[in-house]
């Protein structure tokens, strides 16, 4: 392409914008800009919140590995932490338990047992969990989640019962109930694990609620992304079968593939705006084709070859295309700062402290080229309409 | 005797849109000599301008050869055929055809620049152009700024910028008034010579047509020395 079919298809789309002011080519590119803003802001919000429960999950329930084991040997965790690329194990218990407070308040719960030293070594964990008062509990504390723990009219230094089915084998089951001091109150930035988890030190859940099938050891890794293929490189480490070992995503699938059709059936949805606008900028050049008719014939009889007129209306969309894939995704970055900083929820009925925006790049790309493909392909398709101007006819009959 | 630059070899064309054809010449021939000034006069309907788009290559004839430089256009590939209209002919028609988006100058050099000519040397040339036709002050101007004779010469212009050997120019100053024609008649006549040119000129004006070196008269689809 040379510079002149450049110039001509530049004075053609400014010539019009002039001569009709919200020209088709002002209103598809208004259009086109309002879809990649949409999509962009939307989509870092869904990306935010998923993010953010993707990490409070990782680093606080799943981990990025979680063997299944009912006693964990020394040697098996010493193991573990030899591989290259782990950064964390933690020989941990989950079990099941009804939480009440002297106020009267009775709830489900999930108890995790944490080994001493457990925010020091697991960095993920540390950062994951915030006091919102007290801390990590000693022997005889216990800390809930800051959700469960107003449910329950619960306070620091007051009594909570446990009450759990201990026993070995099904008929000698009877329920254990233990009494400890809350030690702290906990969030996670994810509502599930602040309004059902109760933390107690892993001596006396193992003491008192917890049995061997309750064992597990969370595994923290450098790059949880290789979760998949590390799960392999740990049950050689330990010499288990690989099934023990289940990656993060592996164990939230249901709610992670949720997430994803979340977001697919969004992009899809708000995608659609791009298809309806490269509608309009498909007749609108397929006018400008026609109202242009005298002049393409005229070109087309000096020389130009019909394909190469038909690169100047394709040109134009183009150029439609790209400046509102630039407009509408400096916007949507905006738009998607401003939107957590607005205050546009109750962070109290909502339980979220500010709305979370994050873009990721390949979506925003994927945006930008989405925009950017049906303008130019609109335009291309209707720019064919130049295949119909016979240079012959035109020019006789003007 | 050299070489026509432009040969009509037993050229028939015929439109078949209705169900009785319409034949407008059959078996015609026709020479025309390199540097020669040649006129087309003939009633409306007779086929001028199509004898006229025929040379111009944007026809086809129903049968027979039309020849440019010795090379049979109708059978030319797409390519060649368009570079034969941007460098092998300069068109001028009874309407101008300038592109309204456009200034004069531009009007001139874009088929140059769109030619692969880059745009300083298009610049230049039709800068020149534009100074022969006494529109050097106007190059700025939109052809909506012109008056009818002004837009003819800027017509003028642009069918010199390729420097073609062969200049078609259908009715040039059908639409002038006489004053603005009589302009557009000495100004075409005179550029054909200046920059040696062969003309094909199909006119009604018998003035005009007398002032080519060799006029035809195309009626019943024959054409006759006038």
């Amino acid at each position: 392409m040379n510079a002149a079919l450049g110039f001509l298809a530049s004075r053609y789309l400014v010539s019009r914008r002039k001569h009709r002011g919200m020209g088709s080519s002002v209103s598809s590119f208004v259009g086109l800009s309002a879809g990649v803003v949409v999509l962009n802001s939307v989509l870092s919000v869904m990306n935010g919140f998923q993010l953010t429960y993707i990490e409070s999950l990782m680093e606080v329930s799943s981990s990025h590995i979680r063997w299944s084991t009912a006693a964990p040997h020394q040697e098996a965790l010493r193991a573990l932490e030899g591989v290259p690329g782990v950064v964390a194990v933690l020989d941990e218990t989950e079990s099941q338990s009804l939480v009440s407070t002297e106020a009267g308040g009775e709830r489900g719960a999930v108890v995790r047992g944490f080994p001493p030293g457990a925010l020091t070594r697991d960095r993920g964990l540390a950062a994951h969990l915030d006091w919102e008062s007290g801390g990590m509990p000693q022997m005889g504390e216990v800390a809930l989640g800051s959700a469960l723990a107003h449910t329950l009219g619960a306070y620091l230094g007051g009594t909570v019962r446990l009450t759990a089915l201990t026993g070995a084998g099904f008929s000698l089951l009877a329920p254990t109930t233990l009494e400890y001091r809350l030690a702290g109150t906990f969030s996670t930035g994810y509502y599930d694990l602040d309004a059902t988890w109760v933390i107690l030190p892993l001596a006396e859940a193992l003491a008192g609620l917890a049995g061997p099938q309750d064992r597990l050891v969370a595994i923290k890794l450098k790059h949880p992304e290789d979760a998949s293929w590390m799960r392999i490189k740990l049950a050689e480490a330990t010499g288990r079968p690989p099934g023990e070992f289940r990656s993060w995503d592996e164990f939230n699938s249901a709610f992670y593939g949720a997430l994803r059709t979340e977001k697919t059936s969004m992009m899809v949805l708000v995608g659609l705006i791009f298809l309806v606008v490269g509608a309009n900028l498909y007749f609108s050049q397929k006018r400008a084709v026609l109202e242009h008719r005298e002049d393409l014939a005229l070109l087309r009889a000096t020389g130009t070859s019909a394909s190469r007129l038909r690169l100047v209306f394709t040109l134009e969309g183009l150029t439609v295309g790209t400046s509102a894939a630039v407009v509408g995704t400096i916007a949507g970055w905006a738009l998607s700062l401003a939107l957590g900083s607005l205050g546009l929820f109750s962070s109290e009925a909502f339980y979220i402290p500010a709305v979370p925006a994050r873009m990721v790049v390949d979506e925003v790309l994927a945006i930008a080229v989405a925009c950017i493909a049906s303008a130019t392909v609109a335009a291309g398709l209707a720019s064919a309409q130049v295949l119909r101007v016979a240079p012959g006819e035109v020019l006789k009959h003007a | 005797m050299n070489e026509p630059l432009l040969e009509f070899l037993r050229v028939t064309k015929e439109f078949r849109e209705t169900a009785e054809p319409v034949v407008l010449f059959r078996d015609l021939d026709f020479a025309l000599q390199s540097g020669h000034s040649v006129s087309l006069m003939g009633e409306s309907g007779t086929g001028k301008s199509t004898f006229l788009q025929l040379a111009a290559g944007l026809d086809t004839p129903s049968s027979g050869a039309v020849l440019l430089g010795g090379r049979e256009i109708s059978s030319l590939p797409e390519k060649d055929l368009n570079e034969l209209r941007a460098q092998g002919v300069g068109l001028v028609f009874q309407f101008h055809f300038l592109l309204k988006e456009f200034s004069v100058l531009e009007n001139v050099l874009l088929p140059a620049w769109l030619a692969g000519t880059p745009r300083v040397k298009a610049t230049k040339r039709a800068l020149e152009l534009l100074e022969q036709v006494g529109l050097s002050a106007r190059q700025g101007h939109f052809p909506a700024q012109l008056s009818g004779g002004e837009k003819q010469r800027a017509a003028l212009a642009r069918a010199l910028i390729n420097d073609p050997p062969l200049v078609l120019a259908d009715e040039p100053t059908g639409n002038l008034d006489e004053r603005n024609a009589a302009l557009v008649q000495d100004l075409l006549l005179r550029l054909v010579v200046d920059h040696h040119k062969t003309l094909l000129l199909v006119t009604h004006d018998k003035v005009f047509a007398g002032r080519t070196d060799l006029s035809y008269r195309l009626t019943a689809g024959k054409l006759e020395r006038s």
